[in-house]
């Protein structure tokens, strides 16, 4: 069970510790810390480690480490995802991200909130809505209004009766909300331009500022891509088994209403891409050439493409011709970078170009792959679309809307 | 000097943050307490603080006083003295008026750790569990484990408070009652019987937290109360588990597989297997939470799932398992550890995902490792060249570790798939001039475990082998190599001498694993080349006699002795068994250790049984009946049952119409029944023709509590009359469904009630009916009814004695609810024709029943409770009750024993066991006690004010049994003599503070003071003081001579008593009391 937690800057300093059973001494924080950095190891340690007989889960989003110490056994997904609550319930509290900078500015509400959604070992209250209520919105505003604040936070009969995530008495003006339905594709493509694999990972994300307790419904014109879907809290789950419908009481403010995945797509992948990469012995250079094209079927743009090819340490002096967009190379992390602004819509569009390995050690056996990213707005590869939204217990005049963006997951060229 | 500097200045800070705390200006207090919170959260030290803080604890301020809390609940059991000031705080929160106050309170309250106080944070938890606020009763919840902490005595109190919240249908407390049951009691599953309906359905609605607590405590329980579904899964199910996989898997550590005549044989004796119910509510009631977007939730279904779920329906765990691989890293790399797991005992599940598990170039180590040991147990016909071609490009990584691994699979699959086995030989030949000696020395390993399989078809790859020997650096590669010339020295006859010769020379430089291989080789060579190799052998012998490595020099001894050594009298056949055996083909090892943790533990994850860990219970062989939980009344999905009701309502009638006319009977009955009516069978029921006249008897019964059988029937009321059939044997058993089969015992009986129903032959068109409610189950809660039983034997109303035993006995039966024990079916068989004759008989049963009360009015007896069953002692039935007499011995309390010998054979020298305990007053011993025999006596027993049970034992010349006693706050006080009202209210107006408390009571209104008052009397050893107000006053004594003062005025409740303990007890007693 969760006995402490830690949170640390990108230097190893503490920024936060919050106990739960007692004291953990630091020195274990000091250990971690020697195990992480030790041959560079931040990316490759295990999210779950055993130090000085003691259980570390850890952590990184911001810039900040985020380290729980555990003495009892349970389920490790627990301990990941109440990280990630607090994560979000530290963002929506300080109405940023949770950096260094906004923590060290919030800690004793940081403090505060850590104790309510803990008691002893085992998470209680993590929804944001709720927490507001419970803690009173803004601690910072307090000196002036100290005097009067004889009124302490209360929890709305609605939030202990099944409503945790939307508080009472929610005003707007206007009322609107906004679906996002973000579809990132993942795939992995041959050199000849092949796709050896592909899927759709979506999320529905929503901005609600509705007042009151309105219910909304929302219907899909083909509820079988949602087959593989994970649901916020708020809908009900007895209504989509039975009608494929979405009921749900949207909490207030920014939330995710939904996740999907999907192996069938309904279009093409819309943009096409091959290339190739040879390691040349004799030069010791590496030739390659890589060609994008923006698919005819597609009616959208595409805009902001980059194409990232991380190569082998030590590489140097590219040199390259390219059709559209600029090339970079990043002579720190030995990446190369091209951009294309607009891409042209019928057009292929290619980089051509060599550069220098240095000039001892070994030719690499791998060759590197293109990580290729872009977005396009208005377009969904599911084939998803929402039919009909109807919000009730609103009397007010609404705006509402639905957008759609298709952008790249992990989406990999190999040479 | 800086430092010292440094510290001034801190010690100033800090001075300046105590003049901070002890203001009066409550901004400033404020401030003071955000500074200190935000030291505290840098973790800094603070305690010097905690004079300052403790005072601001009853600060009116709200906003402080959370702060103060905060501190508090991190500092408290450092200096539990100066702690202590702040409880009374704490309990005087407790009763404020916001819900999260008075969970605040207690939380804080629990979260000190000063074992002195458990006492007090157990008290409070007993009234917050029945607070109104599901929120408050959740912080009871999580404050029982805290208790059990400190202090492990309170270990039955608490289990008690843990039972009550069980109870509680609000799903945020469900969470939290269970995580507590989890740390307080963890194998006491009996309490979870009759809950576990009510758990599966209220599931969905917990908070995520607490679904993940309730599917690990309900997968733990379902594994001691279900048999194991895998047992019974069919051959053809397993077929096409394998046509699903559409290959045979190499890997399949299956030890379910059998061969197919065996299993048919198998097939034919093995008991048709049917679900349980309930096993099979959970697994429904759990599959849509799959959709949660917290994947800890995701992954305790997953796991549910896989352990006990049948083989078949796993496919959709694997859907969501892989959707949570999608995730960020952390999340992946459980997620793959459970696939992992999960693959290692079905492959099939996972094979046709195979892609999915494909190692992309930017992820984490940890997590390509993770994939590519799934990929090899993936490994199959369909998918093995495409797997081969994706390790051909792993290889190729730039991270040495992870190709190690890969290389390492590699051979795995090359061993099970001679296809591929070419192929991957070549790939690790060409791996051995890896600039890396760690990748080289691993192929090699690798290349050498996969000729050993088969090495006449690769005897290229040998020679080629022995010439790396030159090249090859890594001790482990090097070692491999010549175990590998050694081994098949006899097959390579010119190039092994050769390779000898080329080590004698850099024996001195090798490394101590090449040094004892090169012995090895030796050796070998010696043995079968002994005229080449005889003189190159000495040398190295020698040269090993003078090694620094013991283990080397000891080897060398070792040989010599045996090998060269003239003395030794082995014959050469022997030698060769010694050297030369066959080997073994090797062992892949997984890299897994074969001891397996359970699937979502942290233990599973690390491969270390870590503290707290807990192991799944095995399937029990044969399910355990469990009557408390098939009859359980939590009605699952209301509305629908009581949709298809109508339906089949109607259905049914239709059919009525076509058969015997007596169906026409109970039609009349159905109809003339109280119009409660319902009868809301769903689904389960079978055919709607099995159904009739299972209600027919209903009208007469319908006050009565639910049917519930099997958890489809939701309350009916009209069901549970139908009890006059129970008995009637003749409606056949044929029919009797899932109870019968899950339960032989009930159905069994049920049959063999023989003939009560006199109409019954002309039942037997209707046969199945009886199984409808045939469960026990039917007559859960029909308080009214069991009782009834017992009281219709014969001559039951005769004599004092015997009543009150029939009394114990209708308390047992209520208690089992198992109408099938009664006695009285006949009686009832005989009058179930006519309606208006059954009704009045419960009437008057209701009344006989309600009498003891009635009576008891003014002197009021405490209700008999049973102290031994007869079942379990020799004989003899003991009860008592707790007597209201005056006490011979002062500050003991009276008990009254009823004792009656059931045994064929007299009882002698019945006493207390030796030694008696100081807080018992024994009676005298009864020195025989013949059959049938009935004794009472009276036992004293000193409770000391606390309604902790006593135990002690029973002793007979026969038996030994442990019996215990647990008083009623009410039965630890005694009526005081005499006392006027003046005196009264002096004593009163002294107690206030911590010595009073008030409430308000809800619902009071509708009772008169005269029922008021008796219900008090009832609860309690109090004495009314006639007052000339309106109000009622009541006084007690404990017995430590502490008063207690009870004033009731309108719907105010106040209490006062220089004794806390006995206010907090007495005022729970009072206000449920009087809420019925």
């Amino acid at each position: 069970m969760i006995k402490s937690l830690f949170i640390l800057n990108t230097g190893g300093d503490i920024v936060l510790e919050k106990h739960w059973q007692g004291r953990t001494g630091r020195n274990i924080i000091t250990q971690f810390w020697k195990e992480i950095t030790k041959e560079n190891r931040t990316k490759d340690l295990p999210p779950i480690v055993r130090i000085r007989r003691q259980t570390i889960v850890h952590l990184r989003k911001y810039n900040l480490l985020y380290l729980i110490v555990a003495d009892q056994d349970t389920s490790p997904l627990l301990f990941i995802e109440f990280l990630n609550r607090v994560i979000e319930v530290f963002s929506n509290f300080f109405s940023t991200e949770p950096t260094e900078t906004s923590l060290k500015e919030n800690l004793p509400k940081a403090f505060e909130l850590l104790g309510e959604m803990m008691d002893n070992v085992f998470p209680v209250t993590t929804e944001t809505s709720m927490l507001r209520d419970m803690i009173g919105a803004t601690m910072k505003s307090t000196p002036n209004t100290i005097e009067n604040s004889k009124k302490f936070g209360t929890l709305s009969s609605d939030q202990v009766g099944g409503l945790p995530w939307r508080r009472k008495n929610i005003k707007h003006s206007p009322n609107e909300i906004f679906f996002d339905v973000i579809e990132s594709i993942n795939a992995t493509i041959e050199r000849s331009g092949k796709c050896l694999s592909s899927e759709i990972i979506s999320k529905i994300v929503c901005e609600s500022k509705l007042s009151g307790m309105p219910t909304l419904t929302m219907v899909f014109n083909n509820s079988s891509i949602l087959e593989d879907v994970s649901f916020h809290q708020c809908i009900n789950l007895d209504t989509w088994e039975r009608r494929k419908i979405l009921d749900f009481v949207p909490p207030d403010g920014a939330f995710e209403l939904l996740s999907y995945r999907s192996n069938r797509m309904q279009t093409q992948i819309p943009l096409y891409t091959s290339g190739r990469f040879n390691w040349s012995k004799k030069k010791r250079k590496g030739k390659f050439e890589i060609i994008l094209q923006v698919r005819n079927s597609l009616i959208k743009s595409i805009d902001n493409v980059s194409v990232l090819i991380p190569l082998v340490r030590g590489c140097s002096s590219p040199a390259i011709k390219t059709s559209n967009g600029a090339v970079f190379f990043n002579d720190q992390t030995f990446e190369l970078k091209w951009e294309i602004k607009k891409m042209p819509k019928n057009n292929e569009i290619s980089m051509k170009g060599s550069i220098k390995l240095p000039n001892k050690g070994e030719i690499p056996r791998e060759k590197p792959v293109a990580i290729i990213t872009f977005s396009i707005e208005g377009l969904c590869m599911s084939g998803l679309k929402v039919t009909n939204l109807n919000i009730s217990k609103l009397k007010k005049k609404i705006f509402k809307g639905v957008k759609f963006i298709s952008k790249s997951g992990n989406f990999t060229l190999k040479f | 000097m800086s430092k010292a500097f440094q510290k001034d200045t801190q010690a100033q800070k800090n001075l300046n943050l105590i003049a901070k705390l002890e203001s009066d200006n409550e901004t400033k207090v404020f401030e003071g307490m955000t500074t200190l919170v935000g030291m505290m959260s840098q973790g800094y030290e603070v305690l010097e603080f905690f004079p300052s803080v403790v005072k601001l604890v009853a600060s009116p301020n709200l906003k402080i006083k959370k702060l103060v809390y905060i501190y508090l609940d991190q500092h408290a059991e450092l200096n539990p003295d100066l702690a202590l000031l702040s409880v009374s705080t704490f309990q005087k929160d407790f009763q404020n008026r916001e819900q999260l106050i008075r969970a605040l309170s207690l939380r804080v309250l629990s979260s000190i750790r000063v074992p002195s106080i458990s006492q007090i944070i157990l008290l409070l938890a007993q009234q917050a569990v029945n607070d109104s606020s599901p929120y408050v009763r959740k912080t009871a919840a999580l404050a029982i484990p805290k208790v059990y902490g400190l202090n492990k005595d309170h270990e039955e109190n608490l289990i008690e408070l843990i039972s009550a919240l069980l109870k509680d249908k609000h799903p945020m407390v469900i969470g939290g009652a269970l995580a507590a049951f989890n740390q307080v009691c963890p194998d006491k599953f009996e309490l979870l019987d009759e809950h576990f309906r009510k758990i599966c359905s209220l599931l969905v609605d917990c908070d995520e937290w607490g679904q993940i607590i309730a599917i690990k405590t309900l997968l733990r329980y379902s594994r001691t109360q279900f048999v194991d579904p895998r047992l019974f899964d069919s051959s053809e199910e397993s077929d096409h588990m394998k046509s699903g996989g559409d290959e045979t898997n190499f890997f399949s550590t299956d030890s379910e597989e059998e061969k197919p005549e065996e299993a048919e044989e198998k097939e034919s004796k093995k008991p048709k297997y049917k679900m349980d119910p309930d096993h099979k509510l959970l697994l429904s009631s759990t599959i849509p939470l799959l959709k949660s977007r917290n994947s800890a939730v995701v992954a305790e279904v997953c796991n549910l799932h896989f352990y006990l779920a049948p083989r078949s329906e796993l496919r959709v765990i694997a859907k969501a398992l892989i959707k949570l691989t999608k995730r960020e890293a952390p999340v992946q790399y459980v997620a793959l550890s459970t696939i992992s797991t999960i693959s290692k005992k079905f492959p099939k599940l996972f094979s046709s995902n195979y892609k999915e598990f494909f190692v992309l170039q930017p992820e984490p180590l940890y997590i390509k490792t993770l994939k590519l040991s799934i990929l090899t147990q993936l490994v199959g016909l369909a998918n093995v060249y495409a797997l081969t071609k994706e390790l051909r490009a792993y290889v190729k990584s730039e991270n040495i570790q992870f190709v190690i691994c890969a290389i390492q699979s590699m051979g795995q699959i090359a061993s099970h798939m001679k296809e591929v086995r070419d192929t991957c030989l070549t790939i690790l030949m060409n791996l051995i001039s890896h600039k890396s000696q760690k990748v080289a020395g691993e192929s090699i390993v690798s290349i050498k475990k996969l000729l050993q399989q088969n090495v006449d078809e690769h005897m290229d790859v040998m020679k080629h082998l022995t010439k790396m020997i030159d090249i090859v650096v890594e001790p482990s590669a090097r070692s491999s190599i010549l175990w590998l010339v050694g081994e098949y020295c006899h097959k390579i006859p010119l190039i092994a001498p050769d390779v000898l010769r080329k080590l004698a020379k850099t024996f001195r430089n090798e490394t101590n694993i090449v040094k004892l291989q090169v012995l090895n080789l030796g050796s070998k060579l010696y043995l079968r080349n002994k005229k080449q190799t005889e003189k190159l052998f000495e040398y190295i012998l020698t040269l090993s006699k003078y090694d620094t490595n013991y283990d080397v020099r000891d080897r060398a001894r070792f040989i010599r002795l045996l090998l060269v050594n003239p003395k030794s009298k082995l014959d050469n056949a022997k030698l060769e068994k010694i050297f030369l055996s066959e080997k073994p083909l090797p062992l892949w090892n997984d890299n897994d250790e074969t001891s397996e943790f359970v699937l979502g533990t942290l233990s599973n994850i690390l491969k270390i049984r870590l503290s707290g860990y807990q192991e799944l219970p095995k399937f029990p062989e044969v399910a355990p009946v469990n009557e408390t939980r098939k009859n359980s009344t939590y009605g699952v999905k209301k509305k629908e049952a009581s949709k298809r009701k109508s339906k089949k309502h109607r259905k049914r009638q239709k059919q009525l119409a076509k058969e015997s006319p007596f169906f026409e009977d109970e039609k009349f009955w159905e109809e003339s029944g109280s119009g409660s009516g319902s009868y809301s069978g769903t689904g389960s029921y079978s055919g709607s023709g099995s159904f009739s006249g299972s209600y027919s008897g209903s009208g007469s019964y319908s006050g009565s509590g639910s049917y519930s059988g099997s958890g489809s029937y939701s309350g009916s009321g009209s069901y549970s009359g139908s009890g006059s059939y129970s008995g009637s044997g003749s409606a056949s058993h044929s029919a009797t469904r899932k109870n019968v089969e899950k339960n032989p015992k009930s159905g069994s009986a049920h049959n063999s009630g023989s003939g009560s129903y006199s109409g019954s032959g002309s039942y037997s068109g209707s046969g199945s009916f009886s199984g409808s409610y045939s469960g026990s189950g039917s007559y859960s809660g029909s308080g009214s009814y069991s009782g009834s039983g017992s009281y219709s034997g014969p001559g039951s109303y005769s004599g004092s004695e015997q009543k009150q035993s029939n009394q114990v006995n209708s308390e047992k039966e209520n208690s089992k609810n198992n109408l099938l024990d009664l006695s009285g079916l006949d009686m009832f068989g005989s009058n179930t024709n006519t309606n208006n004759n059954t009704s009045s008989q419960i009437s008057s049963l209701d009344f006989t029943s309600n009498s003891n009360y009635q009576q008891n009015s003014v002197k009021v007896e405490f209700p008999m409770k049973t102290l031994v069953e007869k079942s379990r002692e020799g004989g003899v039935d003991i009860s008592y009750r707790i007597s209201r007499t005056p006490s011979l011995h002062p500050g003991y309390t009276p008990i009254r024993l009823y004792i009656k010998n059931k045994n064929r054979n007299p009882v002698k020298n019945l006493k207390i066991a030796e030694p008696v305990p100081d807080n018992i007053i024994s009676f005298q011993p009864i020195s025989n006690l013949n059959p049938d025999q009935s004794y009472q006596t009276i036992l004293y027993i000193n409770f000391n004010s606390k309604t902790q049970p006593i135990s002690f034992q029973i002793k007979s010349e026969s038996e030994l049994t442990n019996c215990r006693i647990t008083p009623t706050t009410g039965e630890l006080l005694i009526k005081p003599l005499s006392f006027d009202e003046n005196e009264f209210d002096n004593e009163v107006s002294k107690l206030s503070g911590m010595s009073a408390l008030k409430q308000q009571l809800q619902s009071i209104e509708s009772l008169k003071p005269q029922e008021i008052k008796e219900k008090i009397i009832e609860i309690a050893n109090v004495c009314q003081i006639n007052s000339k107000e309106e109000k009622l006053k009541f006084v007690g004594k404990t017995g430590s001579s502490d008063m207690v003062y009870i004033i009731i005025d309108s719907n105010t409740l106040s209490i006062h008593s220089t004794n806390q303990f006995m206010i907090h007890l007495i005022s729970k007693d009072i206000k449920n009391a009087l809420k019925n």
